[in-house]
């Protein structure tokens, strides 16, 4: 549309891209009308820097008005439409500005369920639940060179949680110990993130372990629970 | 420095200060009646905690043995110190022979203080190898298997008065494993405990897990 000024025009384009228009808000002299679906706006007055503001609305189709109401194409004369009735109104009574949400905020997500799940990958266990009964019949049994490597807490259920490598050959639970985050054998958690990270996620005091069952539940284990595992240890352990 | 004195300096701090054994008659000095009273009350005190860390049931304590072995490791520390001793006083001293024969009770009992003879014949060497001394902790090591343990070259070894109590068999197999002592691998029955130990996990012993995979069980021989 070559610069014309003071010839009117208007624009038709989509209800829903409006929103466009904010931008020619604060040009003195535009009126607007809604007409169902679309949106006409309108001037008398055109210039070069305008002009480049209008094309640049998506979706709007620019007119000539002429005598008479009519519409012309730019560059055309047989006119094409007809401007349509109804209330103008301006530019900037239309257009309602509202301040923006300081620093927009990070809307937080919904979040990531921590779970358990069953792991192909093969480790080696370095700690066991097991009964007090049974360990305290190894222990105050086995070689010496075997109870320098373990550390055993006992609970008030006279069980016993062992830890260390190699582990007593004795029936039992057995788990994985990373980082103070013990998880049972065989599983993982999904998604699959590090110790670290899950003792972070929990906000786990350095001095406490946290034991997992399969269904994804933990308690805490206070660290000078467990004492170094020794022949006298255990025989003065009343399990 | 009573015995009484040297037991309970060993047992409590790990360190000991000794007086001369020979008087300048020549003579050796003799404990008290007194002193090995108050030795036995000592040493009695301190086996009840002992046991606590031993495999099983160990046996009962021999009072004889307990002082003989209280005296003669007196004796042979204080020889350590005092390096002027005539190999007479030293033999005198260190080859009496302990009061009772041979047995679990009485081994165990002369382990109590005994059992720091590798570490007096390891200073002992270090001082003078070809101290007369040394020689005699030698024999004493060769006497007492179950308080040498570290000691190389005491061969042949006879654990017959021992060997059929676990607890002290136990406590044998730890104390192998403890020092790597490899010259203590002789008989079949003390490598099958060793292996039974150490299990697949050979990184628990692994001086002794390769020469024991190396070695035939029943000669001991590579």
């Amino acid at each position: 549309m070559p610069a014309e000024p003071k010839s009117p025009w208007t624009v038709c384009l989509p209800i829903e891209d409006a929103e466009h228009m904010g931008k020619l808000r604060l040009i003195k002299g535009l009126s607007i009308l809604v007409d169902g679906t679309s949106v006409w706006l309108r001037g008398d007055y055109l210039d070069d820097e305008l002009d480049q503001r209008i094309r640049s609305i998506p979706n709007a189709v620019r007119f000539m008005i002429q005598a008479n109401r009519q519409l012309t194409r730019p560059g055309e004369t047989v006119p094409c439409a007809q401007l349509p009735d109804g209330l103008w109104q301006p530019l900037r009574a239309w257009l309602s500005t509202k301040l923006p949400v300081a620093g927009f905020a990070a809307e937080a997500g919904s979040g990531v369920m921590l779970k358990l799940v069953r792991s192909s990958k093969n480790r080696q266990a370095n700690l066991m639940l097991s009964s007090w009964e049974r360990w305290r019949a190894y222990a105050i049994q086995a070689p010496a060179v075997r109870l320098s490597r373990l550390g055993f807490a006992v609970s008030e259920n006279a069980d016993v949680l062992i830890r260390g490598t190699p582990l007593p050959p004795i029936p039992g639970h057995r788990f994985i110990e990373d980082h103070g985050i013990i998880i049972p054998i065989g599983w993982q958690f999904e998604p699959n993130v590090g110790s670290v990270i899950v003792r972070q996620v929990l906000k786990l005091d350095e001095t406490v372990k946290a034991l997992f069952s399969e269904d994804g539940s933990f308690e805490l284990v206070p660290d000078t629970a467990f004492v170094q595992a020794t022949r006298s240890a255990v025989r003065m352990t009343h399990g | 420095m009573t015995v009484a004195r040297f037991v309970e300096s060993l047992f409590k701090e790990g360190r000991v200060r000794v007086g001369e054994s020979v008087g300048r008659d020549g003579q050796l000095r003799q404990p008290t009646a007194d002193d090995l009273q108050e030795t036995k009350a000592i040493l009695k005190e301190f086996e009840l905690s002992y046991r606590a860390d031993l495999s099983g049931d160990p046996p009962a304590v021999s009072d004889k043995a307990l002082l003989w072995g209280a005296v003669t490791t007196f004796y042979a520390s204080s020889f350590l110190a005092y390096r002027d001793a005539g190999e007479d006083a030293i033999r005198l001293a260190l080859s009496v022979p302990c009061a009772e024969a041979s047995s679990p009770s009485v081994c165990y009992a002369v382990d109590l203080t005994l059992r720091f003879l590798p570490d007096l014949f390891r200073l002992a060497r270090a001082a003078s190898p070809n101290d007369p001394l040394v020689s005699v902790l030698r024999e004493l090591a060769h006497q007492w298997p179950l308080s040498s343990v570290g000691i190389a070259g005491v061969e042949p070894v006879d654990l017959s008065s021992f060997r059929d109590n676990a607890c002290l068999l136990q406590l044998y197999i730890d104390r192998i494993i403890a020092t790597k002592d490899r010259s203590r691998l002789n008989e079949p029955l003390i490598c099958d405990k060793i292996r039974a130990a150490i299990g697949l996990h050979s990184e628990l012993a692994p001086e002794l897990s390769s020469y024991l995979i190396t070695t035939n069980p029943q000669t001991g021989t590579e």
